[in-house]
């Protein structure tokens, strides 16, 4: 027998026994394996638990970022809101500026006939 | 009256994943204790350091765990599935080895260290990593899979993604070159030289 056949038979048979043998996992690695595998049960029940009016909400984002998106963002919403306010504050609180201006013209026992807003043709017919 | 020692042994890998998939925790723990020596040994084998093979392990164990709802029934089988994780998380860590350490891959140690007769089964096996460790990276996936894994060789092409006569030629290729090295170390291992 060769040199070269005695390593190649010598060589099978290591490897058969290296099949054999192999580093045993240690208690930690085990541990560490089903760690991770109740982290994984873990984040998917709690994917699961997720409330079922969850989705639409989210669907009613979309709506919203949406619409947003049409007038311009937030700081446009911001705008809105405020000549909202202002508007509805200026109704109810009725400056006195406004009722001095108001009160010259519509104030009074006054009553207007559809004759007084009409304009005044006369002038006209009588230079004619 | 005994009960059999484990009725779930004769339940397979891909039930228990799919078993798993569906929230079922003894699942995990069988799986554990059936993939995990499987992937460890191919591991150091393949990085020749316990503490990375470790890691390399539980790396290959989650990804199992993250895929087990979407695992698709009959089209691999998980041991293949998990050898080819194992085998691309080896070439990763190789490669960066590499990169940040090319003096940290290990040597064979010097022969006249350890120069003497009648060395143990243990000093044997651990001259075999040391060979395994200096084969090219691929050769050293094939013959790790072929001769001590035990896998047939269009499986081991199913893990290496690479064609059935590639995997004899590299399965071939690392054998001789794993016997020229042994040879060279035959008397510093007890063989006996007549």
């Amino acid at each position: 027998m060769t040199r070269i056949d005695r390593s190649e038979q010598e060589l099978e048979e290591l490897l058969q026994s290296a099949a054999k043998a192999g580093p045993d996992p240690s208690d930690a690695l085990l541990a560490r394996v089903m760690a991770d595998a109740d982290a994984v049960l873990a984040e998917r029940s709690a994917e699961s638990a997720m409330p079922v009016g969850s989705v639409p909400t989210s669907a009613s984002g979309g709506w919203l970022n949406r619409l947003l998106g049409g007038v311009g963002g937030w700081p446009a919403v911001a705008g809105l809101a405020t000549a909202t306010i202002a508007g509805v504050w200026i109704g109810y609180a009725q400056p006195a500026s406004l009722g001095g201006v108001a009160g010259g013209l519509l104030a009074g026992e006054t009553a207007y006939d559809l004759g007084d807003l009409l304009p005044d043709y006369d002038s006209v017919l009588a230079g004619g | 009256m005994t009960m059999p020692f484990d009725a779930r042994t004769e339940i397979s890998d891909e039930a228990l994943l799919v078993a798993f998939g569906n929230g079922d925790r003894r699942a995990a723990q069988d799986l554990t204790r059936r993939m995990v020596p499987m992937v460890l040994r191919y591991a150091s084998r393949m990085l020749g350091d316990g503490a990375e093979a470790e890691d390399v392990a539980q790396e290959a164990m989650l990804r199992l765990w993250r895929i087990a709802p979407e695992w698709r029934q009959g089209e691999a089988k998980v041991t293949t599935w998990l050898y080819r994780v194992v085998t691309n998380l080896c070439t990763d860590r190789l490669r960066r080895r590499r990169w940040v350490d090319l003096d940290g891959i290990p040597e064979p140690p010097d022969g006249a260290a350890s120069v003497q007769a009648g060395l143990e089964e243990a000093e044997r096996q651990t001259a075999l990593n040391d060979a395994l460790q200096a084969l090219p990276e691929r050769q050293r996936q094939a013959v790790v899979l072929r001769h001590i894994e035990g896998m047939a060789n269009p499986e081991i092409a199913n893990v290496m993604e690479i064609g059935v006569e590639a995997v004899e030629s590299l399965t071939a290729r690392g054998k001789r070159a794993l016997a020229a090295i042994l040879s060279a170390r035959r008397e510093e291992l007890g063989y006996d030289e007549n």
